[in-house]
This record gives structure tokens, sequence and C-alpha cells, in this order.
């Protein structure tokens, strides 16, 4: 599969070099229920992006063993309208901080950069998506794991 | 097709509830202790749990919880109810859920966080639940999670992976998949369980008591929809239903023991009385079988009936719509509110509370603040009225709402409250009950040398501190109960009898009663506590209202033969300087508003004092261990007949006079709630002994003859005519 393929996209990057953790960014991504019903109405599928752009099927077991994976790519079909992409995004951006706060600890500090691409720039290449995600207002990029302080006005969590 | 209820009442359930509040390598979470308090005493007045079925634990270590975990579920042939409250974790894909004990800690590699004395739900707790469900020893089993991560939990019950065993499994979820939740400022409960207990006590559907499980999930769904998450959005507890068709009752609603059930109880208990005098040839000739199954029928005869009968009193019961009763709010002390909310949950279903057409004229909120806050809030009526927004204390704020009823401790506060300022207006019309404070102290110490007149509170302490210098005493928060306080006027001799301590005395007693902290909010809660903090279980000598002695040490029950629990073995000395608990009813109005409902809302109030005053509601005080109404005069006698203290030769004539003993009508009751209903439940399950039809006819009988009825019978006739019929069915005697 290349990134020819007409679509809207949502992309992930894990920042630090943090690609051994994409399969379970994808796992839990796959639990949400934004992530089921996306599926179920949109045709979402998650694909694996290579260093070099290409894209490949993520399936169950994880990233192909070949080739640098250093994204997940979120593919909706090129009906979806932009309120359904912003929705989405909003999800995969709480969805993505609750990962990796999760994951942060001790030395340990990842962050995630979630990115609207446009569905007609099939053709870019890496660098541009980060141009497409200002397009939209800004890369979303989670704040270092565990600075989100509670909300609610109420002290300590029990997670 | 509705589905039909699994009703577990009068089954052997267990509750187990696991609550970490501390931990060594993590945060504290102080909101947990108040939720283990607050859902104990929820489930204790929900019907279902008796004292003894209902387990609080706060495991170290993963090892400990699969070990409360296994013993429990086990002892369960009713319903077993798993709750945990601490914190959860999540493997970094989100695959499981990890239930921190309080010595859990963090460790990181290139797979993520892995975390030490943590079980998992997925290969420790599940498989447990199911091999228990798939054994089909277990009823119904339902679990509880409020943690982080919760959600994470419902991933086991996902399509395609549906296991043998799970179709007996309910789970709640405090918040879904992947997401963390506040645990709240420690000074309240989490705020999850919070809502949990809220709606255990005030029930969750319009036109029962009784609370089933998904109308609770669904009712904690809505309860939550305005909170976020950390994540900051919404918050949606979460929920998986048993695959069943049965809808699992946990509870009746606030505190509600239905009278009808508490009635059967009685029947119960004088029937295995009488039958046990019967000869055993004339039992042979009735019943067949052995001496004992005639009674075990018998018996399980009238536990079906009372739960036949509670559905059919409902549906009885169901004229034409009725207009919303009117709403009435009742503050009272936290030590006192267990045994009130039953009272009033009794009233609730009482004719006095029901006018023409069979409407219910009120509905009643029980609330119990802290005792010096609600005093505070009525000595400054006027910002509660009219909430000014500033200052540290706010009635509206930190209260709630102004009430109509206010049954403190102690008459002492409401003379402290009655200021004679702003608009509100306090009647005290009278005592409802009373139980003199105690000082309860530990069989295994030596009994104090006798000191002849003074029986003041510290010399008794000094006594007893003299027989066993390891003793520690124990008192709850005095900003929370009423108790707590008389006993502290007490110790620091602050009451004119004595001469005052002086600062050093008072650092000896606060040093000690700061053994517990933070400082347990009623003595029920202080003695829940100590069950769990075994270092001093043994040696604490606590000041606390007879009452709550009773209700432990009848909990202890060793006259049922079953294990002693040393928390409740526990004998009283009665201090003479420190006065009784004498629940006065005080009646709150508020002038200067527009209450359109201001005469309905006074007679509402009437009709609940005569109720509570009248003999239904001094048995519920009576049962639950009190005494009569106090005359004023701290001479409040033990009730007749049926009260857990009888004096030795004799009416006592005050409170030290009383040799405190479980009187054996009490016993009986107690003995037919806790060991009777669930043998002889199991018995009349048995398949088809000779005399399954004899019973169940008369149960068919009685069943269709409520259903028929025009209106709800009464329950003395449903009583009368069940006893009639039983002994027909037993030789006519």
């Amino acid at each position: 599969m290349t990134r020819g393929e007409a679509g809207h996209r949502i992309s992930i990057r894990l920042t630090g070099d943090q690609a051994q953790h994409l399969k379970a960014l994808r796992s839990w991504l796959s639990l949400e229920e934004w992530f089921t019903d996306a599926q179920a109405q949109y045709g979402l599928r998650v694909v694996y992006r290579g260093r070099d752009g290409r894209e490949q099927a993520a399936g169950p077991d994880g990233p192909p063993m070949g080739g640098v994976v250093t994204e997940i790519v979120l593919v909706l079909a090129g009906a979806a309208l932009n309120p359904v992409i912003n929705d989405l995004y909003e999800h995969v951006k709480t969805s993505v901080h609750a990962f990796t706060t999760n994951l942060s600890g001790g030395e340990r500090r990842i962050e995630g950069r979630v990115a609207v691409e446009d569905s007609s720039a099939g053709a870019d290449d890496a660098e541009d998506a980060t141009d497409a995600t200002d397009r939209t207002g800004g890369a979303a990029t989670d704040d270092a794991a565990g600075a989100s302080g509670p909300r609610d006005g109420e002290a300590g969590r029990i997670g | 097709m509705p589905a039909r209820d699994y009703d577990p009442r009068g089954r052997a359930s267990r509750a187990l509830l696991v609550g970490v509040d501390r931990y060594t390598h993590d945060e504290n979470l102080p909101g947990v202790k108040r939720n283990l308090g607050a859902l104990f005493d929820a489930l204790m007045s929900g019907g279902v749990f008796g004292a003894h079925e209902v387990k609080v634990e706060s495991p170290q270590t993963g090892t400990q919880f699969l070990q409360y975990l296994e013993r429990d579920l086990k002892q369960a042939r009713g319903l077993f109810l798993l709750y945990f409250a601490g914190h959860g974790r999540a493997p970094q894909d989100g695959g499981d859920l990890l239930l921190a004990c309080g010595a859990s800690e963090r460790f990181d590699d290139d797979n993520g966080p892995t975390y030490s004395e943590a079980v998992s739900w997925r290969t420790d707790v599940l498989p447990r639940l199911r091999n228990a469900a798939r054994q089909q020893h277990v009823g119904q089993i339902v679990v509880i999670l409020d943690c982080c991560f919760a959600g994470n939990a419902l991933r086991s019950f996902g399509a395609g992976d549906v296991q043998a065993g799970s179709d007996r499994i309910s789970v709640l979820t405090s918040v879904q998949v992947n997401r963390r939740i506040p645990a709240g400022n420690g000074s309240r409960a989490t705020p999850y369980t919070e809502q949990l207990v809220r709606l255990l006590h005030n029930g969750v559907e319009e036109g029962t008591n009784v609370i089933r499980v998904v109308p609770l999930a669904k009712a904690l769904r809505q309860a939550m929809r305005d909170r976020t998450t950390v994540e900051g959005d919404p918050w949606v507890p979460r929920y998986h239903r048993a695959e069943t068709d049965h809808e699992v009752v946990i509870g009746l609603r606030a505190g509600l023991d239905d009278p009808l059930w508490q009635r059967a109880g009685e029947t119960l208990a004088a029937w295995a009385t009488s039958l046990r005098a019967w000869p055993r040839s004339r039992l042979r000739r009735a019943g067949g079988g052995s001496g004992a199954l005639p009674v075990a029928l018998t018996a399980a005869a009238v536990v079906l009936a009372a739960a036949g009968g509670y559905g059919t009193y409902r549906l009885a019961s169901g004229h034409p719509p009725c207009a919303p009763p009117l709403e009435l709010r009742v503050l009272t002390d936290p030590d006192v509110a267990p045994t009130v909310r039953q009272a009033v949950s009794g009233y609730l279903a009482s004719s006095e509370n029901h006018g023409a057409g069979g409407c219910r004229r009120s509905d009643i909120d029980v609330e119990s603040p802290k005792a010096t806050d609600v005093v505070t809030g009525l000595q400054q009526s006027l910002r509660w009225q009219n909430p000014s927004g500033d200052g540290d204390f706010q009635p509206q704020r930190d209260i709630g709402a102004q009430p109509d009823v206010w049954i403190p401790g102690s008459s002492t506060s409401h003379a402290r409250a009655d200021n004679g300022e702003g608009p509100v207006t306090l009647r005290n019309l009278g005592s409802i009950a009373s139980s003199p404070i105690v000082l309860a102290v530990p069989r295994s110490v030596p009994a104090p040398p006798d000191n002849g007149a003074d029986r003041h509170l510290n010399q008794l302490v000094a006594d007893v501190r003299t027989a066993d210098p390891k003793t520690v005493l124990l008192r709850d928060d005095p900003e929370f109960t009423d108790s707590a306080q008389l006993a502290t006027v007490a110790l620091y001799g602050a009451n004119a009898i004595d001469e005052p301590v002086g600062d050093a005395g008072v650092r000896t007693v606060e040093e000690q009663t700061q053994r517990l902290s933070p400082a347990p909010r009623s003595s029920y809660e202080l003695m829940r506590e100590l069950n769990g903090a075994r270092e001093l279980r043994e040696d604490a000598a606590v000041l606390l209202p007879e009452q709550v002695m009773a209700q432990f040490n009848a909990r202890s029950a060793d006259w049922l033969g079953g294990q002693a629990d040393q928390l409740g073995r526990r004998v009283p000395l009665y201090p003479d300087d420190v006065g009784s608990l004498d629940l006065p009813f005080v009646q709150v109005t508020w002038s200067g508003g527009a209450d359109p409902d201001a005469q309905a809302r006074r007679d509402a109030v009437a009709h609940l004092h005569h109720w509570l005053a009248g003999p239904a509601g001094l048995a519920v005080f009576t049962d639950a261990g009190y005494r009569g109404p106090s005359a004023g005069d701290d001479q409040a006698q033990p009730a007749d007949g049926d009260s857990w203290l009888v004096a030795s030769g004799g009416a006592a004539t005050s409170p030290g006079s009383v040799g405190y003993r479980v009187a054996p009508a009490a016993v009986a009751k107690v003995h037919a709630r806790s060991v009777l209903y669930p043998a002889l439940l199991a018995a009349v399950q048995r398949p088809r002994t000779p005399y399954y039809g004899a019973f169940t006819e008369a149960l068919q009988s009685q069943v269709h003859q409520w259903i028929t009825a025009t209106g709800p019978l009464p329950i003395d006739t449903f009583a009368d005519t069940l006893d009639r019929k039983l002994r027909d069915a037993l030789g006519g005697r």
C-alpha cells in the first residue's frame, strides 16, 4: 500500500523515537468507543507509516518487521465530513494523551503528536504532514506526560 | 417480557469491600477511606447483607487480595459483591486493569510499565469469579470498580469473548476505557462512590424501593454526566450486564428494611420457638421427616411469602397516578443516621405516610453532616436561608438545603443551636429513643477495681488503664458526632463536675485518640476501622453510644455459634458524668420565604413525628439496640419485651444499673435473620420434600389473595392469615 490512496488522515507520532510502542498504541486506540464507532460508520482503518512515507496495513500482529515504522495513521473514507474529522481529531488527541501519560514514568517522558492531513494531499511527503496540520490550527502536541494536572478542582486521582 | 428479579434476600450473600487508601510508593487516597464506611453503611441497611456478611479489607499485597477474594467467594451462596476502590493501573496497550494494593510499585522497562503487588483483573480476579459462577454455588456476582481505567475491565466481556461462567457476572465500572478519574479531595467519598452510596440510600427507580443492578448503573451514568475525566472528556461510567435474563437486586433503598420482611422475621422466630417445643412424635405426624424439616419448611414459606408479598404489595397499591409527594429533608447525627434511615424507610412504606387513594404524602431525604456544622448553620440561619457566597462556612454549600426536621444525637445540640435569632424556629417535640454513652472495654481486659460511687469518665479510664496499661482510648471525631463531643467534654473535665485536666491531660487523651487518623466520622466508622487495625483492636477502649456497641456485640454473635469477632466482644462501663444521646425530634420551620407548601410540610412533619414516636417507630430503634425515649433525666429505660438490654433482676432504674446482655427476643430476631433464613431457604429449595406441595399451596393462596386485594393489606392481617394457613398445613396446631 502506498500513500496515494484517497481519504482523510490523522497521523500520530510518538516523540523521542518511541516507535516500539506503536503496536500498543494501536491496541489502546482500538479499545475506545469512538474508534469502533468510526470503524462502523466511516470505515476507519489503521495503517503504519514508515520513515519513507510508505504505508502498510496495521494488523493485530503489530508493525511489519522490515523497515522503520514511525507513525500510526488513521484513514477515513473520503466521504467523511470536516465536522466528523474534527470530532475524531479531538478524540484521538485525548486518547493519545491518556496513552502517553500512562506510559511515561520514572525517567521516561513520551509525547504524542497528532495531526490531521488533507484528504487531497495523498502524495505529500512526511514533512508536509506537519504543514497540513498547521493549516488546521497547529499540531496537537500533548504536554509532557504527567504534567496534566487534575481537573474538576479536585486533588489527586484514583488511577 | 420483563426480566425476572434475582433477589438474594434470605440467602447467604457476601460483600468484599476492598479499599486501598494508603500507598507506600504512590499517592494516598483519603477519599477511599470514606468510601468504605459509607458503602458499608449503605449495604448494611439495604437488607441483602447481614453484618457478618460484609467484609472490609485493605490488602497490602496481591496475595492478600486474592486470599480475601477466595475466602469470601467460597462462602457466598446468594449474591457475591466485590467492590474495589484504589489506584487502578493499565498496561501500555490497555488490555487489562490492574488493581493496585498498598505496597504496589511501578517499574519501567522498554515494554512499558509493570506494577508489583497489583492484581490483574483479566488473569487473577475474573477467572476466580468465573470459576465460582461455573461451579454454580454462587447465585450472582456483582463487581463495582471505582478506580482509574476501570472501564478496561470490560474488555473481558467483548463480543466473541464470552466464556463459561460469565453469565452471572455483572460489572459496574466508574469510568470508560482508558481514562483516569479524580479521587476527590479526601474530605468526602470519591465522586463515583459518593453517587453510588447516594443512590443506594435514595433508590433509583420510580415506584419501587428495590435497587437493581442495571438501573443503578444507568443512574450512576446519569449522575456523573456533568463531570470530566482527568483527560478532560466526559466522564461516563459503564457496565456489563450478566448474560442472563435476571435483574439482580442488590438492596432496598434508604436502608429500607421492608416491614413485611421484619414481620416475617418475627413470625419465623415465634414459630421456630413454638415448633421446637412440640413433641417429636407430633412433628413426625405433621412433618413426616426429621424434626428439623417442618420448621425449615414453615420458616422458608414465611420467608418466601414475605419476599413475594413485597412485590404484590406494590402491585396492589398501584392506584391511579399520584401527585409527586412532598420532599422532606431530615438532618441527623452520623451515629444515629443508620437507624433513622431505617425508621424513615419504615415510615415511607407505612399507612401513616399514605393519604387518600394510597398516595404517598412525603418522600424523605436523610443526611448526616457534621454535627457541629448543623449547630453552626442553625445559629446562622439567616446565612443558611440567604447564602452570601463568602466566608469560610456556607451552610448551603457545606451542609445542603435547609432541613424540615433535625434529629441530633443530644438535646444539648438543640439547646446550643436555638439562639432565637434568624428566620428559623426550632421546636423540640421530644425524645424518640435514647442511648447512654459507654466506655466499651475489651473482654480481655481484667475487670477494673470497683471504685464505688466515683464513676466519672476519667476515673473509669484510669481504672481500665491500671488494670491493663496497654489500653488505648479511642473515640470518633467530636466535630461529627454528639457522642464524641459529650465524651470529650467529660474527658477534659470541662463539665463543671471535675477539675479540668489541663493541657497535659488533653494531650494524653488526644495522643491516644489520634491512633486512628484521620479521625473516624462516626462510631460505626470507628469500629469498622478498628477492625482493620489489628494492632489496636485488642487494646482499644472505645467511647461510643451503647447502641453501637450492642450492634457490634450482636454481630460478633457468640450465641450464634459463629466465629467470635474480637471487635464486638466488649463490655460497657457507664460513666455518670457524660450525658446520654436522647435523639430529640426537632421540627425546623423557616419564616420569611414564600413556601406554598408550608402547611403541607407541617402536616408531613407531624405525621413523621407521630409514627416515629409511636410503637412502630420505637420498635425500629429498640430493635437496633436503643433504649426508649428519654424523660429528660438520663433515666431512660430499656423498652419492654424485645429490647436488647435487660436489667438483671427486673426493670433498670438508671443506665448504670442495667446489666448489659442481649435479650432473648432480640437474639431470636437476629438469629432468624442471619442463620435461619439462609438455611431454611436452602432447605425448601431442595427437590420435592413431601411437604413442599402443602406449603407452596398455602403460599400461592396467600399471594393470590394479595394480588386480588383492592388495596394494600395491613401487615398484621397478612401475618395472621399466613400464620393460620401454616398452622393448618402443619396439622391443625
